[in-house]
C-alpha cells in the first residue's frame, strides 16, 4: 500500500499543478479574444452611451485584469464560479446541469463503441487477410471519416421525419407529465436513440482500427506461439492472452478520449439540439460569456484530468509490468 | 421559385373559439434576459411583448394604437393624459395602477439604462391625479417618434412593487424570472438551452388569450428546427427560414411559408472614418460610388437569396412604409462604368497588375469581412471579389465574428470593409441616426462617415411635426445618402416564417411577420383548429408565399441507398461466413 501511496503522490501532484495551469490559460484566454461581453449588447444604437461603463462596473470587469485575476482564482476555490453574464443564472448551476446531460448522452455511445469497436477489430486482426477483414476495415474506416452532422441530419431525416420512430430533437418530451419512472426513463430513452447511435458509430472507427492493428501485432508475438504450442484453442487463447496484451494501447486511447469527449459531443449536441456542455462553450464564446466559459473549460480540464489519472491507474492494474 | 400573393384569414372580431392548445415556436438564439433594461434580442422582446402590457400597441400598419391605455395629447403637444384599464393586474395579483406607470417613466430617466433610455429623453414628468390618470408632461412637441414609447416592447409598463427596491447595479444584474408581468401571457418555466414556457392569464383584463400555453424551443440547428416542424413537434417558426430551407417545404400541404417586410438591411460598410486606420481610398466617394456599379445585387437576391430579399436601392428598407423613398436613383450593373470613375479617381493599373494603385502609390486593396454567422453571404462575398476584380480591385474576403469585427471598429476603426447587417426597429429616427457624426462620436457608427448636410438634415426631421413635409426630409436623406455612398446597402431582409396549418388558425400576417414582438394580434387571436371555424372572412394582406417543386425526396433517396449498401455489406458479410 505504501508503494501506491507514492504513485498517487506522484501523479496527483503533478495534476494539480497542470488544473493550476489551465485555469491561468482559460483566463488568460478568453481575456485576450478581442471584444467584451457586452460588445454586442451595446451594438443596438438604441442603448444610451452610459451602458457600457455602468454594465462593465455592475459585473467587476472595470478593475483591473490582475485584480480580476486574483478574484476568479479565489471564488474558484471557495465554489463560486460567478454569475453569467448572458443568463444571469449561477454558473455552477448551469454548466453543472449540462454537464451531466452530456455524460448521459456519451457514457452510452462511449462504452458501446468501445465494446463493438474492440469486437470488430479483434475479430478482423484475428481472421487476417480473409474478405470479412476487407469488410470490417473498410467500415470502420466509412465511420472513422463520417462527418457527424452529415450523418446526424441523415438519421432525423430518415428515422424520426420518415419513419416517425424517434423524436428530432431534445432531451425530453416538452409538457409530458411522467405517472413513473420507468416512463420518464423511456421517453429519455426515445430521445437518446438517435444521437447515441451516430456518436457510437463516429467513435468506434478508430477503436476497431487501433485493436486490429494491436491484435496483429500481438498475434505475432513469441508468447502467442508458444500458448498455440501448448495446444491452447484458439478461442482461449484469444479471449486470455490476445485481448488482455492487445487492449494496452487502446486503454490509452480511451483514456485520452474520455476527457475530450465531454467537449467533443458538440456536433452531436448541435444536430440534435441536446442541452450539452459542448454547446454550450460554442455559445459562450459567441457572446463573450466569460464566468461560463471559465466554468465550463474548469469542468472540462477536471474531467480530462481526472480521466488521465484513471488511465494511469488501470494500466498498472492491465499490465502488471507497469509498477505502482 | 414563383412568388404568389394569398389572402391570410383574420377572424372576425368578437367570434368565440374554444380555449386550449399548447403554441411550440421553435427559435434558434435563446433570449438573453428578461430583464427589459438589458435585452437586446428580438426573442426576448417577443417574450417580454407576450409577459408586459405596453400602453399602446401596433396595429397592422404600425401605427400605434391604444391598448393599456387610451390617451388625450394637448394642443400644444405638450400634455399626454393617459387613460388606464381599470381592471388591469400584475401576475402576483397587485393591482396595476398610474403609479406603475410613473415609476416607470422615472425609472428610465432617472437610470439611463436600456434601449428605451432615448425615447423618454424628452419627457419632463410625470403625475398621477388618480389611480388610472397619468399625467405626462414633456420638454418640447417636437422630437418625433416620440409616440413609439407606447408600444415599444423592451419598455413595459413594470411593476413598482418589484423594482422600487432595486439599485443600478442590481437593476444590470437582475435575471427578473420568474417575471412579474401584466400581459396576456404569465411567464411559466424557463429551462436555458431547451425551452421557455408561458401560461394564459386566466386573470387577463382585455380577456384570456384562446392558447393556454407558448413554448419558445431552442434549436441547436436550422436543419433539425426544420425536421421538427415536419413531424409537428413543433408548430411555427417566426423567422430566419433559410431560403434554400423555404423551398423544400413549399410541397408540403399542411405547412406555409410566409415573407412579410422587415427593418432589417445587410449592408456592406467601408471605413470612410477621417481619423481611422483602413485603406484610406475609401474616403473617397468616386471610389465607393464604383463600389455600387461594380455589385450585381440583382443577381446576388436571386442567387444568394432565392429571390426571398428585395435588392436594395435606397438605406431605407421598404418596410418603414411612407418613410421609405421608392424613387432613389439605382446604380445599374456596370463595370465600364465603375472602371471609369475609378480613373476619374486617379486610380490606374498602367502595367496590368490586376489592381489599380494613384500616384501616391495607394492601391485599391482591401480587407472585408463578413459575419461569420451567415455563411451564405460568404457566397456573396467571393462573387463581389469576383466583379471587382474585373474593374481593379481587390477584396481580401475573410469570415470573422460579429465580436471581433466590433472590437476593430470601436474604438480604433482598424478595418477596410466589413459586411454587417442593421436591425433597428420600427422607429425611423435611430435608422437615420446611425449615420449622424453623433453615432460617429459614441460609437455607434459602422462606417464612421461624417458629414454636416447630413445632420442638418437629421435635426430637422427630428424636429418636424408635419408628417409630409418630414416625410420630404427624410426623402431628401436617402437622396443624398445615395449619392455619397457612405454604408452601402445589399438588400433588406424579409421575415420568412413558416406553419403548420393543421392544428392552430388565426395567424395575422404584418411587418416581421406572423409572430412578432410588434404582432399582439396573432398571439391573441391564434387559437386551436376546430370544425367550427369555417365562418372566417378573408382580407388581403401583403403576404408572398413560395412555392417550389423540390420537397425532401434527396434526403429520402440518400438515407435509402446508406441502408440498402449497410445491408448489402453485411448480407455479403454473412454469405461469405457461411462460405468458408
Amino acid at each position: 500500500m505504501v508503494v501506491l501511496r507514492e504513485y498517487l503522490q506522484r501523479r496527483v501532484v503533478p495534476a494539480l499543478v497542470t488544473l493550476f495551469v489551465v485555469m491561468t490559460l482559460n483566463f488568460l484566454l478568453f481575456h485576450a479574444m478581442p471584444g467584451n461581453p457586452f460588445t454586442l449588447l451595446i451594438r443596438d444604437p438604441r442603448m444610451p452611451p452610459e451602458m457600457r461603463a455602468k454594465l462593465a462596473h455592475a459585473y467587476g470587469l472595470d478593475a483591473p485584469l490582475q485584480v480580476q485575476f486574483l478574484l476568479y482564482f479565489q471564488n474558484a476555490f471557495t465554489g463560486n464560479l460567478g454569475i453569467s453574464l448572458v443568463y444571469k443564472i449561477p454558473v455552477t448551476a448551469l454548466v453543472s446541469e449540462r454537464l451531466i446531460n452530456t455524460l448521459i448522452l456519451v457514457t452510452p455511445a462511449t462504452i458501446l463503441s468501445i465494446l463493438i469497436g474492440t469486437a470488430i477489430g479483434l475479430l478482423s486482426g484475428w481472421k487476417r487477410g480473409g474478405k470479412r477483414e476487407v469488410g470490417a476495415l473498410l467500415f470502420s474506416l466509412v465511420a472513422y471519416s463520417l462527418p457527424v452532422f452529415w450523418l446526424g441530419m441523415i438519421f432525423i431525416m430518415f428515422f424520426a421525419v420518415t419513419m416517425r420512430s424517434f423524436p428530432t430533437s431534445g432531451i425530453l418530451t416538452y409538457g409530458l407529465t411522467y405517472p413513473n419512472f420507468l416512463s420518464y426513463l423511456s421517453d429519455l430513452a426515445a430521445h437518446l436513440v438517435l444521437p447515441t447511435s451516430v456518436l457510437t458509430l463516429v467513435l468506434l472507427g478508430q477503436y476497431a482500427l487501433i485493436m486490429r492493428s494491436s491484435a496483429v501485432d500481438v498475434l505475432s508475438q513469441d508468447y502467442v506461439l508458444t500458448a498455440r504450442a501448448k495446444g491452447f484453442s484458439e478461442s482461449r487463447i484469444v479471449r486470455t492472452t490476445v485481448l488482455r496484451n492487445a487492449l494496452l494501447p487502446l486503454i490509452t486511447l480511451i483514456g485520452l478520449n474520455l476527457g475530450l469527449i465531454v467537449a467533443g459531443a458538440i456536433q452531436t449536441e448541435t444536430v440534435f439540439s441536446y442541452p450539452g456542455v459542448g454547446r454550450l462553450v460554442y455559445e459562450s464564446v459567441v457572446t463573450r460569456d466569460y464566468p461560463v466559459l471559465e466554468g465550463a473549460f474548469l469542468a472540462i480540464s477536471v474531467s480530462v484530468i481526472v480521466a488521465n489519472l484513471i488511465t494511469d491507474l488501470l494500466y498498472a492494474y492491465f499490465d502488471p509490468r507497469v509498477r505502482y | 421559385m414563383c412568388l404568389l400573393v394569398l389572402l391570410a384569414p383574420i377572424n372576425v372580431q368578437g367570434q368565440a373559439f374554444a380555449n386550449g392548445g399548447t403554441l411550440q415556436v421553435g427559435i434558434i438564439t435563446e433570449p438573453d434576459t428578461l430583464n427589459p433594461f438589458v435585452t437586446v434580442t428580438i426573442q426576448s422582446f417577443a417574450v417580454l411583448s407576450l409577459v408586459y402590457d405596453t400602453l399602446g400597441k401596433y396595429d397592422a400598419d404600425m401605427k400605434v394604437v391604444p391598448w393599456l391605455a387610451s390617451w388625450d395629447i394637448s394642443a400644444d403637444g405638450l400634455t399626454w393624459t393617459f387613460h388606464l384599464a381599470k381592471n388591469a393586474m400584475w401576475s402576483d395579483g397587485t393591482p396595476l395602477t398610474s403609479a406603475d406607470v410613473k415609476f416607470t417613466y422615472d425609472f428610465a430617466i432617472q437610470n439611463k439604462i436600456g434601449t428605451a433610455a432615448y425615447y423618454v429623453s424628452s419627457v419632463e414628468s410625470v403625475e398621477t391625479p388618480d389611480d388610472s390618470t397619468v399625467v405626462l408632461t414633456r420638454k418640447t412637441p417636437l422630437t418625433a417618434g416620440f409616440e413609439q414609447t407606447l408600444a415599444y416592447p423592451a419598455f413595459p409598463v413594470i411593476p413598482k412593487h418589484v423594482w422600487e427596491k432595486l439599485s443600478t447595479d442590481q437593476i444590470l444584474k437582475f435575471e427578473n424570472v420568474p417575471v412579474v408581468g401584466s400581459g396576456p401571457f404569465v411567464f411559466n418555466e424557463w429551462k436555458r438551452g431547451e425551452y421557455l414556457s408561458l401560461k394564459a392569464n386566466a386573470n387577463y383584463w382585455k380577456g384570456r388569450p384562446h392558447l393556454d400555453e407558448v413554448v419558445f424551443r431552442i434549436f441547436k440547428s436550422f436543419d433539425t428546427m426544420l425536421a421538427a416542424l415536419k413531424t409537428g413537434e413543433i408548430d411555427v417558426i417566426p423567422t430566419d427560414v433559410p431560403a434554400l430551407t423555404a423551398s423544400t417545404l413549399a410541397g408540403d400541404p399542411n405547412i406555409k411559408v410566409t415573407s412579410s417586410p422587415d427593418y432589417y438591411t445587410r449592408i456592406f460598410t467601408p471605413n470612410d472614418n477621417i481619423n481611422g486606420t483602413g485603406n484610406r481610398a475609401l474616403l473617397d466617394a468616386r471610389v465607393r460610388r464604383a463600389f455600387q456599379y461594380a455589385m450585381d445585387r440583382d443577381f446576388l437576391a436571386q442567387t444568394i437569396h432565392l429571390g426571398l430579399v428585395d435588392p436594395a436601392v435606397s438605406f431605407i428598407p421598404p418596410a418603414y412604409g411612407i418613410w421609405y423613398n421608392p424613387n432613389v436613383k439605382p446604380y445599374p450593373f456596370n463595370l465600364t462604368i465603375a472602371a471609369q470613375l475609378l480613373e476619374q479617381a486617379g486610380y490606374t493599373d498602367p502595367k496590368n497588375t490586376g489592381v489599380r494603385s494613384n500616384k501616391e502609390g495607394l492601391r485599391l486593396e482591401f480587407n472585408y469581412w463578413v459575419n461569420n454567422r451567415w455563411p451564405e453571404e460568404m457566397r456573396a462575398a467571393s462573387q463581389v471579389q469576383q466583379w471587382f476584380s474585373q474593374v481593379g480591385i481587390k477584396l481580401n474576403v475573410q469570415a470573422m465574428d460579429a465580436d471581433t469585427i466590433t472590437a476593430y471598429n470601436y474604438p480604433v476603426w482598424k478595418y477596410d470593409i466589413y459586411f454587417w447587417g442593421w436591425r433597428v426597429g420600427p422607429d425611423i429616427s435611430k435608422r437615420l441616426w446611425v449615420l449622424t457624426t453623433e453615432a460617429v462620436t459614441s460609437e455607434w457608427s459602422a462606417s464612421g462617415w461624417s458629414n454636416s448636410t447630413y445632420d442638418d438634415l437629421w435635426n430637422q426631421q427630428l424636429n418636424t411635426l408635419d408628417q409630409t413635409k418630414r416625410q420630404a426630409i427624410i426623402w431628401q436623406m436617402q437622396d443624398f445618402i445615395q449619392q455619397e455612398s457612405p454604408e452601402i446597402p445589399f438588400y433588406h431582409m424579409k421575415t420568412v416564417a413558416a406553419y403548420r396549418i393543421d392544428k392552430f388558425a388565426g395567424y395575422v400576417t404584418m411587418t416581421e411577420g406572423v409572430l412578432s414582438e410588434v404582432n399582439i394580434w396573432s398571439w391573441m387571436g391564434l387559437h386551436l383548429l376546430t370544425p367550427a371555424v369555417v365562418t372566417e372572412t378573408t382580407i388581403p394582406t401583403a403576404t408572398s408565399a413560395v412555392a417550389a417543386p423540390s420537397d425532401n425526396t434527396p434526403w429520402i433517396v440518400a438515407a435509402v441507398a446508406i441502408i440498402v449498401a449497410i445491408a448489402a455489406l453485411g448480407y455479403a458479410t454473412v454469405r461469405r461466413r457461411k462460405a468458408e
